[in-house]
């Protein structure tokens, strides 16, 4: 546990940062990590989706998913008077979650939508390219989730995966903003008891092979302007010359 | 519970002498300064066949002045660490540094410099013209539904000045003149149109001395005109469509007309926004996104227009949902807003709301900044910044029930509908 006490607002923002990314999903279905932390908020083994809505606005806290290619962030912010009660809900849907069935159902549907409309705008499918043809066949490549794969996702893949990932040695509840060590602690120990981290399941990530000058095109019918992307291969984080290319 | 106390936003404010409208907020948090500069122009200052010219003309203000050569400006700001920008928008053109405090000369000297003595030449502002077309079809043309949303204002607004587009029309930006450029910046850029904001670690009396030194011996040669922005009474529905072949759903935007910034009903039609659309409880995300998918990329709310503003709602239409039976259950939610008075209960969300929201947009000194910028160049009134948390939660559910009936009728009502397809 992280806390970084910031008192000049009266607010604080709770995160839960999991060693896992999208670069952990299998191949085929994409979108486990990122589906399952939308179902969080989608029902526990005693709250409704409708009741944690209602809760959550009825406190005005936020709760929020992020998602990288190696770790993901769950966040919750609220004002400082909420925190308790906010941060109660917040233990509930990352260590209790259901999975229902008729959400998962609802959220498919969605985002079967969201993924036609992507396709529309000129940065995803520059992106999508460009990033296929820097890491073919990597896990980097993964930017989206092809649509044909929404029909594979069940709801035991999703909780399977979720239950595999969530509770590893590596997870960090960092919290920020008006709350003391000593507060934060006792809410952990409240809110987060038994929490026990198991060994995170191995993961090798492969090498990224080089596929040397390419020049990629998306046809992009009625487009006013062309969108440019030059890309490469760069540093990993623990090369000495990171910081020095970054900077420059 | 614990209580929150609301946090305030500590200022002075000083007139000098030519005009420029100073005011310092001191916060020593962190060892950062922001620096923000509104001058008084924004597209409804435009005149028909110059429009975009506000616009433009915040292109041309990185294009080097007396002591500052070409786009030296940003280069300067980030050697020191900082973070630079500028926007337009319909009623003021903002132009911003957060750099480290120590550095806090160097920003002010630089947008003193552009203020006093902009390099308005030939080449630059036809580079600067040929940039913004290129921005137009990277903003617009080339996005879906960008079309809808530089129609939308048009459809909605008689009034030229808040109708037209803030990038302006082609047309007008090809037929613009140095000369024009020339008399624009005469006319808007000097300190008697000007509201300079400094927000964090610096000491006043420090602080005044610099802006004394740099801003004020800049003559003010400004003589704005005010725009007028009065909006006839809208008498009957307006209906649009439009196809975009960029667009891959359907999408609908509606907008009601409504009073300006500040005034009771504004307040009031936050608040009704809140229950609308913040949050998954929130009466349209409740129904048309999660219960029915019908929707996507929900957003309502007013727009901030000093002058007479819109009620706002846009959405995208999900694949096989039916557009008609969506129009009328939306209005059917609009009525009953107005005839049926909210509970306390969902009441007190959107109050839990705006405090969250009110509070969260104090966290970076660039947020406080800009609210004092926009209380003070848009209402006179920079203390308006501390006070408009205590607005809203004043609001009653009475009030939101009365606004509605006076905002959601259908002759106050401009809908644009955008299908997917060749135009």
């Amino acid at each position: 546990m992280i806390c970084v006490e910031d008192d000049h607002l009266p607010r604080v923002s709770v995160t839960v940062g999991l060693p896992v990314g999208r670069a952990h999903e299998p191949e085929v279905p994409r979108g486990l990590l990122q589906m399952s932390l939308q179902m969080l908020k989608e029902g526990t083994s005693s709250r409704s989706s409708r009741q944690i809505a209602e809760q959550l606005d009825r406190l005005a806290a936020n709760f929020d998913s992020d998602l990288y290619m190696e770790h993901a962030g769950i966040t919750l912010s609220c004002l400082k008077e909420h925190l308790a009660s906010a941060l109660e809900i917040f233990a509930d849907l990352i260590l209790r979650p259901a999975f229902p069935q008729e959400e998962l159902d609802k959220l498919l549907t969605r985002w079967r939508s969201l993924l036609v409309a992507q396709r529309a705008d000129p940065g995803f499918l520059a992106n999508e390219r460009l990033f296929l043809g820097l890491f073919p066949e990597h896990p980097y490549s993964r930017i989206s989730v092809p649509p044909e794969h929404l029909k594979l996702i069940q709801r035991s893949t999703i909780r399977d995966f979720y239950l595999r990932y969530s509770r590893v040695k590596g997870m960090i509840i960092l919290f920020s903003g008006s709350i003391s060590i000593g507060r934060a602690e006792e809410l952990v120990h409240r809110s987060f008891p038994h929490l026990n981290g198991n060994p995170a399941p191995g993961f090798e990530l492969p090498a990224a092979g080089a596929g040397g000058v390419q020049v990629l095109l998306v046809d992009r019918p009625e487009s006013a302007q062309a969108k440019i992307l030059v890309g490469m291969q760069g540093l990993r984080r623990a090369d000495p010359d990171y910081q020095a290319l970054d900077s420059s | 519970m614990e209580s929150t106390e609301t946090p305030r936003i500590e200022f002075v404010e000083e007139r000098l002498p030519n005009g420029l409208w100073v005011v310092l907020a001191p916060n020593d948090r962190i060892p950062l300064a922001h620096v923000a500069l509104h001058y008084r122009i924004g597209s409804s200052y435009e005149t028909p066949g110059s429009s975009g010219l506000a616009h433009l003309f915040e292109h041309m203000m990185f294009q080097g002045s007396a002591h500052v050569a070409k786009n030296e400006h940003g280069l300067l700001i980030d050697e020191a660490g900082g973070q630079w920008n500028a926007s337009t928008n319909k009623d003021r053109t903002l132009y911003f540094d957060t750099l480290p405090s120590h550095y806090l000369e160097l920003a002010l000297w630089l947008e003193a410099d552009r203020m006093s003595s902009l390099a308005v030449t030939e080449e630059n502002f036809e580079n600067q013209r040929r940039t913004v077309i290129e921005e137009k079809k990277q903003s617009y043309d080339n996005q879906p539904y960008g079309l809808a949303h530089l129609r939308f204002d048009a459809l909605a607004y008689d009034n030229w000045a808040y109708g037209h587009p803030i990038i302006g029309s082609v047309q007008d930006l090809e037929e613009a003149t140095i000369e024009d450029a020339v008399a624009f910046h005469a006319r808007f850029y000097g300190p008697g149109n000007a509201v300079l904001v400094l927000a964090g670690d610096f000491r006043v009396e420090d602080a005044r001395n610099l802006i004394h030194k740099h801003f004020g011996a800049i003559q003010d040669r400004t003589a704005p005109a005010q725009p007028d922005l009065s909006e006839p009474p809208q008498c009957g529905e307006k209906l649009e469509e439009l196809r975009d072949p960029l667009a891959m759903l359907p999408a609908v935007g509606l907008a009601f007309h409504m009073p300006e910034l500040d005034s009771p009903d504004y307040y009031a039609l936050s608040m009704l926004s809140l229950l609308l659309a913040e949050g998954d409880s929130s009466r349209l995300y409740r129904r048309f996104v999660y219960d029915n998918n019908w929707i996507t990329g929900l957003y309502a709310g007013p727009n901030q227009y000093r002058g007479p503003g819109l009620f706002r709602i846009w959405f995208q239409v999900q694949q096989g949902a039916d557009l008609d039976r969506i129009l009328a259950s939306l209005d059917e939610e609009l009525q009953q807003l107005g005839e049926k008075q909210v509970s306390e209960a969902e009441f007190g969300k959107a109050k839990a709301q705006i405090k969250y929201r009110m509070v969260s947009r104090m966290e970076r000194i660039s947020q406080v900044g800009s609210l004092l910028a926009e209380a003070t160049s848009l209402l006179a009134d920079p203390d308006l910044a501390n006070r408009q948390l205590d607005k809203f939660l004043q609001i009653t559910a009475t009030q939101v029930r009365e606004a509605a009936a006076r905002t959601f009728r259908s002759e106050n009502r401009s809908l644009l509908i955008v299908r997917p397809g060749k135009r």
